[in-house]
């Protein structure tokens, strides 16, 4: 069985929550809340605890990995139908983020490359990336991490010092609660994608950790957001990013270092890239665990160039255009990642609740008594 | 049946390939017979017959001109027997006696000295070197270790020069190497094993390690390896590489290369396993990390602080001579705003007239580059050089008075050459130039973004790879706090308290508490 | 087999990628200015002002250089930029323009114009320095421009004039065009914008800086002159540092003095005394002592209030002079406005609708504190013979 190690488990969450919020969600807070889009963020960590609480005790109670423990807890049969569903929104959820992510370099950096080359390019990496394994993949979402998430915050860094007008954050409060509660829903459909770790989880090193890697991974996501969203707004006040359709690379290209190092938005973008490749390959390798298991297959690695064609696809038809896919953004994706990453699980919850299990799990029993013996 | 199956097994073998298979017969007629077959057309194959000891008993001396120290045959072999045997027994005790046992055990007085009892075996010995002595009556042959020839002295490694530390490499003889690592590492622990490689060649491998630091998992794996390897010759140790890394459809390395035996002592006291071969001045190391590449030696002899700085130099070098020139058409083709303005205004006057787009340009310079750069290498040294300043100055002077490149882009494939010669390692800086074509194609198709395509890929390659379980980007990939210190800076010695971990390590321990290793 | 298969992939890619947003630098010119102007009959002209590429000599000598003007006409700013190469043949890389002159017949027109233009190209950034021309179109300015010293960044000069000139002098305060933008949709304030005219002098013509266009729902409706400027400057500045006090005839035997501002910090903020809303003006200065005119000697510990409290006026009498002007416009360019709904957001959320006609009846008190800390090489008057 592969085995990940906490830090690797931690990177992946990290690499799997933050880099499209980078970029989505703070536009999403200050449209919604000007200059207190930051406070929306903060608040998540409230409900975003109660989902850590949710998926922990679903691992706990659980003794195999996700797709099984549906089966596992909702029967054969609802677990079976489920399972595909997942199937599909992993799928779904790939495709998106692709064509998220060439929307983004067709509006901002390649206007003039079609959209099929960038999705076909990618998804030469992604296949490459699937194929070499998820052990493999969990070394190079350290990378990603140890580089992305230092980096941003340098960027962010860098703009609030050049830029940054505390002033522009007044008057704090004064907000629509209604807005408000749905900025905390548009953070909170990211930190909801800690779901992953029903899978993961039970590869990582210490399964019973699980928790406390859940909560950093959602105090990293929620600082970065908190100080992404700060910068916007000290440097563009609280009107011009909800204009802006990706406001946090329209403050990147303001950074300027000694009059030299000036328009660094392509190296923000390189450095997005490794992040966004990331997330596509994590959700396209769910989506082959997925079948491998429903399907009773030998490997999930062959799936990858098989589902290559139907991702591609997919991504095309997505939308016609950006307005289309901002749609898909600001609505589509929320309700069905809300389904699929907070209903589902509530669910599952729930029945755990219903029935009765022997007290304790007996696999992190046998777990703990043979640490208690190696000691 | 029964009369031929006797008359097969009666028959004598008369082809060489027979005869290697069989026994040394105890008739030396017959012995003749064989020989003359068996090193028929071997020119430089000397077969002294003699006759010693009263009664008299027939010998024969055979021996590689070239191979072997006559001085040695002539003092220690033959002079004994030819005239000293009297003076070291009694006339009617000799007869006596077993003659090959005497002459074994007390007239032949070389320092190495053993029996073969095989032709396969005699062969194998003759062809080292060593001389053989063949007594009528006996099935056995002498084996007297009288092994030398011509070799080059040791010199400093060309390759792997160092400015501080020592300046001894490895020469073509591989015993001459062990003794250069031995005389480093005074310890029983360290082990040296040896196999014969090659079907014609009968190469000696070794593999050497330090018992109890050396994971023996990694010791018994590498073993499994080596013995699994079946070829007719073993030239060098890139033979063996080949046999033996965990995946051969990459492009990087698996193994370190060196000529240095106090490169080799370090790696050993880290638990890595050195694999050297006769006949060839490189070592392999095994398992190895992608880092190697960028460390020197160099580093270890030099105080730490500067050697942090040159190492943080090194790495700017690598990034430099990777990407450099993708990044310049990356910039100049498609990230225009990246350039300050004033730069924007000089590079678009001397750009001026050009007619080649910039990738066509860089790659035309990076494809003469490195032409320039194998002319250089296989030349004769007094014409070498020569050719760089024709191909490097006329060449791109003239080309850039045509009008045929820009001079920024001569300043920038000169800087990536300069670059890449700051790489310690020749096979990383290989390598590189390899990849940087790709990444120059990947600019010119994308841009940037098209760059850290092919740098993700790069890295999910790397990430996936492994050097004998060791994962190839450790200890970035997997994330090793302790150790990544000793990468991007070299860490002093007093901090230096473990040894980088090896799966199934025995002894991590560098400083205090690790008294169990000395031995 | 399939290893062929891969690479024939691999450099399909490759081909069909076509390298489609590529351009060479040499099918290109660098913009280093844009400028758009409103034409009278309703149409927008796009100017661009490039630099001709120009090699040096063998030797290394830089060759004299040429800078063009190109227009292009349309009806929107888009169409216009695009006509341009009715009459040029390379590309323009917008992206290095770092001035923007509008013209004054767009400003006093409708700003409106150009703002969309300029949020949503991706091929300029919002950090270009905007200037209104005065008096003049932009094509005269241009003109002007292409022949002015220090020719081969010209354009660039001018953003570097109006720096120096808020940092040395505390004239003007640049605006770029971010800054612009978010001024012209957040409520409660108003860009101003530095204006330059065409001054004509021993038979040559130059650009200069005159005064400050104050713009109100999106055009230009006045402008500050230079002292008004000034007073702008201590609200509103970017850089908090700048400005030149000089004094007249402060004492017997000194005819004048100069101090310059090396630093300074401001704040407004509302007060609501019952029902009446004013606001509260402090102004914190540190001034050093540059020279005087004259033979008496001044600059003694003795003399150091008076000196302050003179330049305290002075300052006062700027600031004053900038409020009753945004006032006489009706153009909240202080951003008194913006500042109420930061501090008193209830009571922004009343009066907002009315602040049209509450701005200029709304009274300010204003306090200034300067302090003078450094001075230069003299630590004495002569004493003349």
């Amino acid at each position: 069985m592969v085995r990940i190690s906490n830090f690797q488990l931690y990177c992946i969450l990290i690499v799997f929550l933050t880099p499209l919020a980078f970029l989505q969600t703070p536009q999403i807070l200050t449209a919604l809340l000007q200059q207190n889009g930051w406070m929306a963020a903060v608040m998540t960590i409230i409900p975003g605890y109660m989902m850590i609480f949710v998926f922990n005790h679903i691992l706990r109670k659980s003794q195999n990995p996700f797709p099984q423990l549906i089966t596992e807890h909702l029967g054969t049969f609802l677990g079976k139908g489920i399972g595909f569903l997942y199937i599909l929104f992993f799928v779904f959820l790939t495709s998106y983020t692709l064509r998220f992510f060439t929307d983004f370099i067709e509006t901002n950096v390649l206007p003039g490359t079609p959209i099929s080359i960038h999705i076909g390019v990618l998804i030469l990496a992604l296949v490459i990336g699937i194929k070499s394994g998820i052990g493999s993949l969990a070394r190079l979402h350290e990378i990603i991490a140890i580089i992305g998430v230092p980096f941003a915050v340098i960027m962010v860094g860098i703009i609030v010092g050049q830029q940054g007008s505390v002033e522009k954050l007044l008057p704090l409060g004064h907000l629509d609660y209604q807005d408000f509660a749905l900025a905390i829903g548009g953070t909170m459909f990211v930190v909801c994608k800690l779901f992953i770790i029903l899978t993961f989880g039970f590869w990582c090193e210490d399964k019973s950790k699980a928790f406390s890697i859940m909560a950093k991974a959602l105090w990293t996501y929620i600082i970065v957001i908190v100080f992404t969203t700060l910068a916007i707004i000290m440097t563009f006040g609280g009107i011009i990013p909800s204009v802006l359709i990706f406001p946090t690379f329209s403050m990147i290209t303001l950074v300027n270092i000694g009059d030299f190092i000036q328009n660094i938005d392509i190296i923000f973008i390189g450095v997005w890239i490794l992040g966004i490749y990331g997330v596509t390959v994590i959700s396209w390798f769910m989506a082959c665990y997925c079948t491998q298991v429903l399907l009773n297959l030998h490997d999930y690695k062959f799936l990858a160039a098989a589902s290559s064609l139907v991702i591609g696809i997919v991504s095309i038809l997505i939308s016609a255009n950006i307005l289309e896919l901002l749609v898909v953004t600001r609505i589509l994706m929320p309700v069905i990642q809300g389904l699929f990453f907070i209903i589902i699980p509530l669910l599952i919850l729930l029945a755990i609740l219903l029935k009765s299990y022997p007290a304790g799990n007996p696999v992190l029993n046998k777990q703990n008594n043979q640490r208690g013996n190696t000691a | 049946m029964r009369y031929i199956k006797n008359k097969e097994n009666s028959s004598k073998p008369e082809q060489p390939q027979e005869i290697i298979k069989t026994d040394i017969s105890s008739s030396l007629d017959e012995n003749r017979e064989q020989l003359d077959i068996l090193f028929q057309a071997c020119s430089d194959m000397v077969i002294r017959e003699f006759s010693f000891g009263s009664p008299e008993t027939r010998g024969l001396l055979l021996y590689y001109d070239g191979l072997v120290n006559k001085d040695e045959i002539e003092q220690n072999i033959l002079r004994p027997l030819l005239l000293g045997i009297d003076m070291v027994e009694g006339k009617e005790e000799f007869d006596q006696k077993d003659v090959f046992q005497e002459a074994k055990n007390k007239i032949i007085s070389t320092a190495e000295i053993k029996a073969a009892k095989t032709w396969d075996d005699l062969s194998h010995h003759v062809s080292s070197g060593d001389s053989v002595l063949l007594i009528d009556g006996y099935a056995d042959g002498i084996i007297a270790g009288t092994r030398s020839w011509q070799t080059r002295s040791i010199a400093t490694p060309e390759n792997e020069v160092v400015i501080f530390g020592p300046k001894e490499g490895f020469n073509e003889t591989l015993r001459f190497n062990t003794a250069q690592i031995r005389r480093r590492l005074k310890s029983s622990n360290f082990k040296i094993e040896t196999f014969v490689l090659g079907r014609i060649t009968k190469t000696d491998v070794i593999m050497c390690y330090i018992q109890n630091i050396a994971p023996a998992s990694l010791i018994e794996e590498i073993k499994k390896r080596i013995n699994e390897i079946d070829i007719d010759g073993v030239l060098d140790t890139n033979y063996i590489k080949e046999f033996i890394i965990d995946d051969n459809k990459t492009l990087f390395s698996q193994v370190t290369h060196t000529e240095r035996p106090d490169r080799v002592c370090g790696h050993l006291l880290e638990g890595r396993i050195c694999i050297m071969v006769d006949g060839s001045p490189m070592a392999l190391i095994v398992p190895i990390s992608f880092s190697e590449f960028i460390s020197s030696p160099d580093d270890y002899y030099t105080y730490y602080i500067p050697a942090s700085l040159i190492r943080l130099l090194r790495f700017t070098a690598f990034w430099m001579s990777l990407l450099l020139p993708s990044l310049y058409v990356a910039v100049i083709s498609y990230h225009h705003e990246m350039i300050p303005t004033a730069l924007l205004l000089t590079i678009a006057a001397s750009r001026e007239g050009v007619p080649f787009p910039s990738f066509v340009e860089a790659f035309l310079l990076e494809a003469m580059f490195e032409m320039l750069r194998e002319a250089g290498i296989r030349l004769p040294r007094a014409v070498g050089p020569a050719v760089s300043i024709v191909g490097a100055l006329i060449i791109g002077d003239a080309a850039v008075r045509a009008g045929l490149v820009s001079t920024p882009m001569v300043v920038i494939v000169a800087a990536t050459g300069i670059a890449s010669f700051v790489s310690p390692s020749y096979n990383a800086s290989l390598i590189v130039r390899i990849l940087r074509f790709g990444f120059l194609a990947a600019s010119a198709m994308l841009g940037f973004l098209g760059i850290m395509i092919v740098l993700v890929i790069m890295l999910v390659k790397m990430v996936s790879m492994s050097s004998f379980g060791v994962p190839y980007l450790a200890p970035l990939a997997p994330l090793d706090l302790s150790q990544i210190t000793d990468i991007m800076v070299r860490r002093p010695w007093f901090l230096n308290r473990r040894r980088p971990y090896l799966e199934g390590m025995q002894n991590q321990t560098r400083q205090g508490g690790g008294k169990d290793e000395a031995t | 087999m399939k290893q062929l298969i891969r690479l024939l992939i691999l450099s399909q890619l490759f081909v069909l990628s076509g390298c489609y947003n590529m351009l060479e630098i040499n099918d290109a010119v660098i913009a280093q200015n844009f400028s758009v102007d409103l034409l009278k009959n309703g149409d927008l002209a796009f100017y661009a002002q490039t630099t001709e590429p120009v090699a040096r000599s063998e030797t290394g000598e830089a060759q004299p250089i040429r800078n063009i003007t190109v227009m292009g006409t349309g009806q929107t700013a888009a169409e216009a930029a695009r006509n341009m190469f009715l009459d040029f043949p390379r590309i323009f890389l917008w992206i290095h323009s770092n001035t923007m002159f509008i013209g004054e017949n767009l400003a006093r027109n409708d700003l409106a114009y150009i703002s969309d233009f300029l949020i949503r190209n991706r091929n300029t950034r919002l950090q270009a320095y905007v200037f209104v021309t005065h008096e003049a179109g932009v094509e005269e300015v241009l003109k002007v421009l292409n022949e002015s010293p220090f020719g081969s960044c010209s354009a660039r000069c001018i953003s570097q004039q109006v720096i120096m000139l808020e940092e040395d002098l505390g004239y003007y305060v640049p605006l770029q065009t971010g800054e612009l933008l978010e001024y012209m949709v957040t409520p409660g304030i108003e860009p101003v914008i530095p204006q330059v005219i065409i001054v004509k002098e021993s038979g040559q013509e130059k650009l200069k800086f005159q005064g400050m266009a104050v713009v109100s729902n999106r055009r230009v409706i006045g402008s500050l002159d230079e002292i008004e400027s000034q007073g702008y400057h201590y609200l509103r500045a970017r850089k908090k540092t700048g400005g030149l006090v000089v004094i007249e005839n402060p004492m017997e035997g000194v005819n004048r003095v100069s101090m310059e501002i090396t630093s300074f910090s401001s704040k407004m903020r509302p007060e609501i005394r019952g029902d009446k809303l004013s606001m509260k003006v402090s102004i914190n200065c540190e001034l050093r002592y540059l020279e005087q005119a004259g033979t008496g000697n001044i600059y003694t510990p003795e003399n150091q209030d008076l000196l302050e409290s003179l330049a305290r006026v002075q300052i006062e009498e700027q600031v004053k002079a900038c409020i009753k002007k945004a006032q006489l416009l009706n153009s909240d360019i202080l951003g008194w406005g913006l500042c109420t709904w930061r501090y008193e957001p209830e009571v922004w959320k009343e009066i907002e609708p009315l602040w049209h006609e509450i701005f200029p009846r709304l009274s300010s008190s204003i306090e200034v504190k300067g302090v003078l800390r450094k001075d230069q090489l003299a630590g004495t008057a002569f004493e003349f013979k």
